[in-house]
């Protein structure tokens, strides 16, 4: 078809915590295989699944969820966090930042940005497939 | 072509945050203008039952029936797998006037049509 392809848009929904469970690993390998492959990802995480986006995680035998967040993000995942679901776990620290589009967190890696649902619903618009994870 | 969104709750309210987080999905979701369609089936089907006590003095949570009738009132459909309904003997009379109940075949139907942009929970 003139050898233009469209860039498919994967939107992944994570509901699980880290370590209590392989979701968020899974997830992350699957964002990876998905950007390794040309398609644009993005993550939304929510319920316990906000906690993945947590600082200085140092699991001793497991997948470091926080180093996963990093380098889907650095190849070029969106990461959003609920901002409800993120204040009710104590990470939400002020109000929205407009300039930055998010609201603060020290507690949260720059990689994810604490965001309302309506970002959900952004990224719902503009994808192809959703897949979650953490929902059962 | 317009997205539709197919949000698949299968927790029942209460004991778990997931119907809950299902709805505010759902209504956000309408709320920007997408077609939104609710499947209620395994324990999810206990959302549909009518006459839930507003819990502020129970857990603090807001009642899951104003939510469903919320999201009827913004033209959300919520279908009712009526098998896993009958299973835990939950009849339709029993169930918010806003829930439409659904056979197996007409789930599956919803899911071929809605199913490329579908949330568990």
């Amino acid at each position: 078809m003139l050898g233009v392809e469209i860039m498919k848009t994967l939107t992944i929904l994570l509901l699980g915590a880290p370590y209590s469970s392989q979701y968020p690993e899974f997830a992350i390998k699957i964002a990876k295989c998905a950007l390794d492959r040309g398609y644009k990802v993005n993550m939304f995480l929510y319920g316990d699944g906000v906690h993945a986006g947590m600082k200085n995680q140092s699991p001793k035998a497991f997948y470091n969820i926080e180093n996963g967040l990093k380098e889907i993000a650095q190849k070029g995942a969106t990461i959003l966090s609920c901002s409800r679901c993120s204040a009710a776990r104590g990470y939400v620290e002020g109000e929205f930042d407009d300039k930055l589009q998010r609201y603060p967190s020290s507690k949260i890696i720059d990689e994810v940005r604490i965001f309302s649902l309506y970002g959900f619903v952004d990224f719902i618009r503009e994808s192809d497939r959703i897949i979650t994870f953490g929902g059962v | 072509m317009p997205k539709k969104l197919l949000v698949m709750i299968i927790h029942p309210p209460y004991g778990h945050e997931n119907a809950f987080a299902g709805f505010f999905i759902a209504m956000a979701s309408l709320s920007k203008g997408l077609d939104t369609t609710v499947i209620l089936n395994c324990g999810g089907v206990f959302t549909a039952v009518k006459g839930q006590k507003e819990s502020e003095c129970l857990l603090s949570l807001p009642s899951i029936e104003k939510q469903l009738e919320d999201i009827v009132e913004l033209g959300g459909r919520i279908l009712v797998d009526d098998t896993s309904a009958e299973m835990r003997g939950i009849r339709r009379e029993d169930c918010n006037p806003g829930v439409e109940f659904v056979s197996a075949e007409e789930l599956m139907k919803a899911i071929k049509e809605y199913g490329e942009l579908m949330v568990t929970l």
